[in-house]
């Protein structure tokens, strides 16, 4: 606990006075007034400004017992922080030490005032602040000589010891008056039984004074109270004394600058001293020495008296004439009281004089540590009801995580049975959560920290491009995606992932977030692609069974150039065997050979594709070629069947994407079905007209016979499988085309014509042409 | 017997195969006029001469056999080798039938088709021969062709002058008649000619 007196910069420190020596002239200031130090050195500089070479304000300290000297420190320390702090502009305070405790000899004495009548010469001060009443004394003394102009205020003394024309002259007065009766009826008030009281005192000329005052103060109470004199006594018998003193003893010190053999003491320690040693409680006359080791009473305050006298101080500096300031006594403090002394002489706190203030009370277990306690029942308090809030809250926890494990158990059922994996990526720290089935999915295993690139780096290098740029399209439109993409595992095995996400963002960009989901469709994969691979192998069977009945025409593709070449190489035999060969013509017939050879392997080489198992392959291509490639093929066919084809092919048609030979094979099915039609036509009606025309986003082609038409079929019914009004074949090429067709993501439908016949348009999505 | 021109002609939709075939026959001497298209052919085809056609069968707007029908159909007696990529034996007796010369499948040997061409021409040759016998046919009296038969059948003109009830010397006018009109000079002639054009033995 620590107390401080408003009233003073001197604070009560852990039981103990802190007091501020001062060291050195100048500014000397104590730490709560370096701020008003620092403002007055701003005003200073201001006023600088205006006054150039206003000389600081000189205060001249006479101290009485030297620097340390307690009470007296006490008060100039307090004066001297409270001036400099008060006065507002510069003061040059310097200080000087009669130091009679030690020297009394009037001889000094007049050394001492030549010294200053010298130093004066180089230093006028502006005002002469002697403390305690041996300086006072001194200063009143030699006023004449040595400040006959300068005011003086005198501070730190009672008014009895000055001489009574003193303050007659250009001087003020701060001091005390001591109520000596009152010292002795505060002693009785608290300890009324009090029978001894043993005086403690120094024997310099002051306390001479003050012992022979004192004394006769003391008388009224010589009747009840015996009064024990020590101070004729060294301090080391002064502490032999204290130390067996009656009973119902009292030790009363007033002062203790010097003992009886000469010694100078610091009062404050002798009193410490006393304390450690003294069999009665003892108490002394100011303020500072409770806590050192004396019960209390109404005790004299230095330091107010030091900070008055400095307010003093500063109205004479600013010009006020000192005589005119009435003299101020300040009185003692109300009541206060050592509750340890209290405490140690039994000493009951019902004998207080009301409004005693009773300090460094040790507080019972409570008392010291009463914040301490309700802080520790506070806390107690707020953990009981952490505790039950956390108690009921983990209830509701545990019932709700019941209900949330059971969901997430459903939930994770689910997942496990639908292979589903659920993961979340920060898109700004690139930060990974993913669930244990991800961890599954990816093999990424169990514990090890997971970040974007552990998730990347499974991804199968093919579809890398795909993925990132889905994840990238979705966080910058805050979308999602579905993509399907490949993973390869540590053992080498790869498996299809189906990867669905969607972005959140907080909406200000500050987090962005990708919630996702993943699942492995290897399964479905392999099944797709086992269909895909049989309804390859269907279009195989059914493009195989449509060349079969194409094998005459077709073999009669390859048996045209074979018999061009056949009968040139021949022409050329003959013609060497000749005696004059025609060079010209043989050259001209070889150049027909290779020709036809090349047309030859064309034609197988088409052949060749069209019987290829193969797996389905999509690329661009321009439908007027394959039209072409198809009716060159056909050539020998429809040649056979009398068909002619007129052909209207729109130029600049874009590509489509299809599988070469599956178009082929939907193009030479209808063709061949369109001749098959017309079969029983005169010639001249065996027009199978094929024409190609561009439709938004699409290339269609149209092909036109002249045939039986649909009858009394629906133009729908005739992709029905094994649908066919022919005797030959299964009647399932339609069929087949239509699939394909649809494989491509197109159309294949029939119409009737307006006569005869059937039109028969297929379209297929266009490739958007390339930007120029 | 005048020896006219002797065309080959040759139409096949195959631009290689006409210049090829056309090549061979060149170098064995023949004139050689070829066409892609049935209507070319027709347009620049006339009788009169010993002319043979190579034809292929199949071909678009009008096929092989259909072109040897229409032809025989306008008394064009144009001896045909048929030559086909993929023949069949009905389509082969069915163009045999309506006189084909020959029915060739491709590849076909160079040797093969010269003869085939050779045969053909050989055949315009006979049928142009025997259309002039019987245009001097139409030239004699039935006493002439009554006397003709019985020369073939190899009568003594005393027999054919008792066959017919008249004189002997009336029959040796008839027959020089008969076989100066005939412009024949041996009876070994007639008889070979006879037995071409089938006279005598429809009558019997």
């Amino acid at each position: 606990m620590r107390i401080s007196d408003n009233q003073s910069p001197v604070m009560w420190e852990n039981g103990s006075l802190a007091i501020r020596l001062p060291h050195g002239k100048g500014c000397r200031v104590a730490r709560g007034h370096r701020m008003a130090c620092s403002l007055v050195a701003i005003f200073i500089v201001l006023t600088a400004v205006g006054a150039t070479g206003s000389q600081p304000k000189r205060v001249l300290i006479v101290h009485s017992f030297g620097s340390v000297a307690p009470p007296f420190t006490t008060h100039s320390i307090a004066f001297e922080t409270e001036l400099v702090g008060k006065m507002g502009e510069r003061v040059d305070l310097d200080e000087v030490s009669l130091d009679m405790a030690r020297y009394s000899d009037s001889t000094l004495q007049e050394a001492l005032v030549e010294y200053l009548q010298k130093r004066q010469s180089h230093w006028q001060p502006d005002l002469v602040v002697p403390i305690g009443s041996p300086a006072g004394v001194f200063v009143a003394q030699y006023r004449d000589r040595l400040f006959p102009e300068t005011p003086i205020l005198y501070t730190g003394m009672d008014r009895r010891r000055l001489p009574p024309d003193a303050l007659e002259k250009n001087a003020a007065f701060v001091g005390e008056n001591f109520d000596v009766p009152g010292f002795i009826e505060d002693i009785l008030q608290i300890a009324p039984g009090t029978k001894n009281i043993a005086v403690v005192m120094g024997a310099s000329p002051v306390e001479q004074y003050w012992a022979a005052a004192f004394r006769k103060e003391f008388e009224p109470f010589t009747n009840r109270i015996n009064f024990i004199w020590l101070n004729d006594l060294s301090l080391d018998q002064m502490l032999e004394r204290t130390r067996v003193l009656p009973p119902d003893s009292f030790i009363f010190l007033i002062l203790l600058l010097r003992d009886a053999t000469g010694v100078t003491h610091n009062a404050d320690e002798a009193l410490q001293r006393i304390h450690a040693v003294a069999n009665a409680p003892i108490n002394s006359i100011f303020q500072h020495e409770l806590g050192l080791g004396i019960v209390g009473g109404r005790l004299y305050q230095a330091e107010l008296e030091g900070i008055e006298s400095a307010r003093i101080a500063v109205r004479i500096l600013h010009g006020e004439p000192a005589s005119s300031i009435p003299p101020k006594v300040v009185g003692p403090l109300s009541p206060r009281y050592d509750w340890r002394e209290l405490r140690r002489w039994k000493i009951n706190e019902n004998h207080l004089p009301p409004g005693s203030v009773v300090l460094f009370r040790e507080p019972t277990a409570w008392e010291q540590y009463k914040a301490w306690i309700t802080a520790g029942v506070s806390l107690c308090l707020v953990q009981a009801v952490l505790i039950f809030g956390l108690v009921a809250n983990l209830v509701k926890r545990r019932r709700a995580e019941r209900s949330l494990s059971e969901s997430e158990e459903r939930v994770a059922l689910a997942a496990d049975a639908a292979q589903v994996g659920a993961w979340e990526i920060d898109a700004a720290t690139n930060e990974v959560w993913v669930s244990d089935k991800v961890r599954d999915l990816f093999q990424i295993a169990p514990g090890t920290t997971v970040d974007y690139a552990a998730f990347e780096e499974r991804v199968h290098p093919d579809d890398q491009p795909l993925r990132d740029s889905a994840i990238k399209r979705a966080i910058e439109t805050r979308g999602s995606y579905e993509i399907e993409y490949r993973i390869r595992l540590p053992d080498g095995t790869v498996r299809w992932i189906s990867g669905r996400a969607h972005c959140i963002s907080d909406g200000n960009g500050r987090s962005t977030r990708l919630l996702g989901v993943s699942m492995d469709i290897t399964e479905r994969k392999r099944a797709e692609k086992e269909a895909m691979e049989q309804r390859d192998e269907l279009f195989h069977l059914a493009r195989v069974a449509s060349l079969g009945q194409l094998s005459a025409s077709l073999a009669h593709e390859i048996t045209q150039p074979l018999s061009i070449i056949l009968i040139n190489t021949q022409v050329a035999q003959r013609m060497l065997a000749g005696d004059t060969p025609d060079i010209a013509e043989l050259r001209d017939i070889l150049a027909d050979i290779v020709g036809e050879n090349i047309r030859a392997v064309e034609v197988i080489t088409r052949l060749r594709a069209l019987l290829k198992r193969g797996e389905t392959r999509r690329l661009p291509l321009a439908l007027n070629e394959v039209i072409e490639d198809v009716l060159r093929l056909l050539r020998s066919d429809l040649a056979a069947r009398g068909v002619t084809v007129q052909t209207t092919l729109a130029d600049g048609l874009p590509d489509v994407p299809g599988d070469v030979v599956q178009l082929q094979q939907v193009l030479l099915n209808i063709v061949t079905n369109a001749c098959d039609a017309m079969a029983e036509n005169p010639q001249k009606d065996r027009i199978l007209k094929i024409s190609t025309s561009a439709q938004p986003g699409k290339v269609r082609v149209s092909m036109q016979d002249q045939g039986r038409g649909l009858g009394e079929s629906d133009a729908s019914q005739i992709f029905q499988p094994f649908f066919t009004t022919k005797s030959h074949g299964l009647g399932i090429g339609l069929s087949i085309s239509q699939s394909i067709i649809a494989a491509h993501h197109g159309r294949l439908w029939a119409e009737p014509n307006e006569g005869c016949g059937v039109t028969l348009h297929m379209e297929l999505e266009a490739i958007a042409p390339a930007s120029s | 017997m005048s020896n006219p021109t002797r065309i080959v002609y040759l139409l096949d939709d195959e631009p290689g195969m006409v210049k090829a075939v056309t090549r061979l026959l060149r170098t064995q001497g023949f004139q050689v006029q070829g066409f892609t298209s049935a209507a070319s052919f027709l347009e620049t085809y006339c009788p009169g001469s010993d002319s043979c056609l190579i034809l292929d069968v199949a071909m678009p707007e009008l096929d092989g056999l259909c072109l040897q029908r229409r032809l025989t159909h306008n008394g064009i007696l144009l001896p045909i080798v048929f030559l086909t990529g993929h023949g069949d034996i009905p389509m082969s007796v069915r163009a045999m039938k309506a006189g084909a010369v020959d029915f060739l499948t491709k590849p076909v040997k160079d040797v093969d088709l010269l003869r085939a061409v050779r045969a053909a021409l050989a055949r315009a040759a006979e049928q142009r021969e025997a259309a002039a016998i019987s245009a001097r046919l139409t030239l004699l009296t039935p006493r002439e062709r009554e006397v003709m038969k019985h020369v073939i059948a190899g009568k003594l003109n005393k027999q054919i002058a008792s066959d017919l009830g008249t004189g002997e010397q009336n029959i040796k006018i008839h027959r020089g008649r008969m076989m100066h009109k005939m412009g024949l000079e041996s009876v070994a002639e007639l008889v070979r000619i006879a037995e071409k054009l089938g006279i005598g033995r429809s009558e019997d």
